[in-house]
């Protein structure tokens, strides 16, 4: 009994060393938003955005901006670390963009310390941004007043409808999978907003430079996976325009004979609505088996070049080699890559309306 | 703790056995003023002596001297006979003749030095009205508490469970204050094991004066040292009668306005009693409240300190600047600040059971707000965990037994060390203790952690829920009653209500 209580009062004032290392709130520096560019000369320029607390009544942050050149970005953050009063923590990252010149140099080196950082998110975005990644970071955000938050909310505002749900992970998985390449949201600055421009295509880790842009976004999603929001724009007469409102839109993938001819059919099932047509007649309703017809034609033309336009860059961002591999026994990956960008590849929409909206 | 033991043993062997012959002790009552001793009806009359101030002066008027007075003077067994007092008795064992003097009786012998002695009971004893209950207070149902009377609170128990089977077993505790004890059961219901065990351990009960029940109850429950209490005490006889009936048993102490309840299980001790005078839906949902209260109060500040102190990445984005800016100004590190301002409400909460009723809550006022606002504003403590510790302290009085919710007062204390140490890993570590403690706890033999662990889908009838009394067939399975069912089974075929057909 005596040995077991001077043991435990033992242990007790020797574990005291064995303490975690403190974060505590105030005594850091939460980065939001951090942006890294080539500087030639295999190095990097990072610019991070953190809040910096302003104490008193009112939750302002105020928002502090930090750049440093370097190799490789852990070195950038410890560069940055030598201007800051509080050491620059990355734990609350929300975005990381990366401009369009070091993306097409390949980010597999540059992504690397999140993948292994344990003190960050899985649900990290990433993004290339049209020109210059620190443009984007030194914006002085209109709407929203803790920096960062402005670009996480434009990306996740547009997840839902014209964007591919991508973050860490899923980049991650795309990246480093076969028969499967990433897309990552294309930012640009324009004059004082920051504005989705699309699409970034890559091959494995490199951006090729081609981008889908961001009103035929809706229409990569329709592709890649299903989901219920989202509108596309069709001319269904001379001077006339309508809106195909997403209700629903389901995608199946067939493949057939992986490993000799293989033969592709994307069958794609949407039910929409209509929510604005223009240049009707007042006197008789909608014929909506023609716009019906109309939207079919049109995107599903759509949909078949976006097709060919990912068979000609090699690159393959629907996954198709990841569902062959998954459907195919003793799947021949080489086979199959080889065979690629000659597969006939079939786009099979069917577009139902089931509302006009509540006019008629 | 050997070192006391036989030493104790002596001393409690010396105070049973007072004296050593009758003149001694006929010596050591005389010495004390109170004790009366004079002659009746004349100088060649009884000897007569009682203490006065246990003795009720009308009725040993009435009932003793008016037998005596006329009449010539008879052997003890004779008048005996003449006498209309229950429960007399004639006796020369010192024992008895001590306790009953002690307790009240009139001692009466023939002549001067006389061991053989006629003692009547004649107890004159000041008692307290019995009134509502105060700590646990219902809105609805009965109004009686118990009163420091025994016999006042068996009658209570009596008139609610009219039936034989309802059994009292009385014993005395404590050498000095040989205060009667008396341990309740229903017969044919309770599992006896139970019993032994209770009597067993009131048996082994050692300590010169037993005051209040509270003493008992730490004297027999399972673990001496834990901070969770194992036997409920109630000052309700409705409340007693109600898991008399479910099998257990209570104890109760003369002079003590509290019953001691047991076994029960850890859930037991967050259900109030008024969870059963309302609707089934209604009682379930105030005991789930209830529940999470308590697990607030007890982890609302530890995670706190916990989060800003190690993982300021758990913040929800749209909490941060609050929380940063509310904290910029502090000087002191999360676990200082917690510490102080739980340290703030334990020294209201203390002040306000201490003082006065009518100073106590002004205290409460003084305290709360302007103390509170003060610390705000002097930058002394931030105004979000101002807050969660008041709430934390609020949800801490929603518990209806007083016991426990001194339990949950300081077991927050550990939890926010452990998370200054560890952060939420010291939180999950001391959950973890404290959850082995309380799968090793017993109350009664029977397991604290009842429905949970070992898991018994039937009890959780009347647990964590509460079902409607139609589903309440079954006695809890881990009393281990000797009568399991409840309600017969004719009534369980009465499905259609009989109400009047036209």
């Amino acid at each position: 009994m005596k040995i077991k209580l001077l043991l435990i009062t033992l242990a007790s004032f020797l574990m005291t060393a064995c303490g975690v290392e403190k974060q505590i709130l105030e005594d850091i520096l939460i980065a939001e938003v951090v942006g890294y560019d080539d500087a030639g000369d295999k190095k990097i320029k990072g610019t991070v955005v953190v809040s910096v607390p302003q104490p008193g009544e009112e939750a302002d942050l105020g928002k502090e901006v930090y750049e440093a050149d370097s190799h490789d970005i852990k070195a950038a953050r410890q560069q940055e670390n030598a201007k800051t009063p509080y050491p620059i923590v990355g734990g609350r990252l929300t975005v990381t963009l990366y401009g369009e010149e070091l993306a097409s140099k390949g980010l597999n080196d540059y992504v690397d310390t999140y993948r292994r950082d344990p003190m960050v998110g899985r649900d990290l975005y990433l993004a290339v941004v049209h020109g210059k990644a620190e443009d984007v970071v030194k914006m002085e955000p209109k709407l929203i007043k803790t920096p960062g938050v402005q670009v996480k909310e434009l990306i996740e505002q547009n997840i839902r409808t014209n964007l591919p749900d991508v973050d860490l992970h899923r980049y991650l998985y795309a990246c480093h999978g076969k028969g499967i390449d990433p897309v990552l949201p294309l930012l640009e600055t324009t004059g004082d907003q920051i504005r989705v421009r699309g699409i970034a295509l890559f091959k494995t880790d490199r951006y090729i430079g081609k981008y889908i842009p961001y009103e035929d976004g809706f229409l990569y999603k329709v592709l890649s996976e299903n989901f219920k929001l989202g509108s596309y724009e069709i001319k269904w007469k001379e001077n006339d325009f309508t809106d195909i409102n997403n209700v629903e839109s389901r995608v199946h993938y067939h493949i057939s004979n992986a490993n000799q001819d293989p033969k592709v059919r994307i069958e794609v099932k949407m039910k929409a609505s209509l929510l604005e047509v223009q240049g009707y007649d007042l006197g008789k309703a909608v014929d909506l088996n023609k716009i019906e017809a109309r939207a079919e034609q049109v995107i599903g033309k759509k949909l078949n070049e976006m097709v060919t336009m990912f068979q000609e860059n090699h690159i393959d961002p629907l996954a198709l080699g990841d569902h062959a591999k998954s459907k195919t026994r003793n799947f021949d990956q080489k086979h199959w890559e080889e065979a690629y960008p000659d597969i006939p590849i079939e786009v099979d929409l069917d577009i139902e309306m089931i509302q006009t909206g509540i006019a008629e | 703790m050997r070192f006391f033991k036989g030493k104790r043993e002596m001393d409690s062997a010396s105070f049973q056995v007072t004296s050593k012959d009758f003149q001694e002790l006929l010596k050591k009552f005389k010495t004390s003023d109170d004790f009366l001793t004079f002659q009746f009806p004349n100088d060649d009359g009884y000897i007569i002596s009682y203490f006065n101030s246990l003795v009720s002066v009308q009725q040993l008027h009435e009932q003793v001297l008016a037998v005596m007075s006329n009449q010539p003077k008879k052997v003890l067994k004779q008048l005996k006979g003449d006498i209309p007092m229950e429960d007399m008795k004639l006796t020369a064992d010192l024992k008895d003749i001590q306790r009953l003097v002690l307790e009240g009786s009139i001692m009466i012998q023939y002549k001067q030095d006389d061991e053989m002695c006629l003692l009547i009971p004649c107890v004159h004893s000041v008692k307290r009205q019995i009134s509502t209950p105060e700590s646990e207070y219902t809105v609805v149902g009965s109004k009686e508490a118990f009163v420091e009377s025994l016999d006042s609170n068996l009658n209570l128990i009596r008139n609610r469970l009219p039936t034989p089977e309802l059994q009292s077993k009385e014993f005395r505790v404590g050498s000095i204050s040989q205060t009667r004890i008396a341990v309740l059961y229903i017969d044919g219901v309770v599992n006896q094991q139970i019993i032994k065990t209770v009597i067993q351990r009131i048996e082994d009960i050692e300590y010169d004066t037993i005051v209040d029940i509270s003493f008992v109850s730490q004297m027999i429950t399972d673990n001496r040292n834990s901070m969770f209490p194992q036997l409920i005490d109630t000052e309700r006889p409705d409340h007693l009668a109600s898991v008399l009936s479910e099998g257990k048993i209570g104890i109760m102490l003369d002079g003590s306005p509290h019953a001691l309840v047991g076994p029960n299980t850890i859930i037991s001790f967050f259900s109030s009693f008024e969870d059963y005078f309302q609707i089934w839906n209604l009682g379930t949902s105030f005991r789930l409240i209830r529940l999470f209260a308590v697990l607030f109060s007890v982890l609302s500040s530890p995670l706190y300190v916990a989060v800003l102190t190690y993982h300021y990445q758990v913040i929800p984005t749209d909490l941060l600047p609050i929380l940063i800016s509310s904290r910029g100004v502090i000087p002191f590190p999360p676990i200082l600040e917690a510490i102080v301002l739980e340290g703030t409400i334990e020294l209201l909460r203390e002040a306000a059971v201490r003082l006065p009723a009518k100073v106590g809550s002004t205290i409460g006022i003084v305290g709360g707000i302007v103390i509170g606002s003060a610390a705000v504003e002097a930058g002394f403590v931030s105004n979000v965990l101002l807050m969660l510790v008041a709430l934390a302290a609020l949800a801490s009085f929603t518990v209806p037994i007083y016991q426990i919710s001194n339990t949950i007062r300081l077991i927050r204390f550990p939890f926010l060390i452990a998370a200054q140490l560890y952060g939420l890993f010291g939180i999950a570590l001391c959950s973890a203790f404290i959850l082995s403690h309380l799968l090793k706890l017993t109350s009664l033999g029977s397991p604290y952690l009842d429905p949970l662990y070992p898991l018994r889908i039937h009890d959780f009838k009347d647990s964590l829920i509460r079902l409607p009394f139609s589903k309440q067939k079954k006695r809890p399975q881990f009393l281990r009653t000797e009568n399991p069912l409840r309600i017969r089974k004719e009534a369980e075929k009465r499905n259609t209500r009989n109400d009047i057909d036209e």
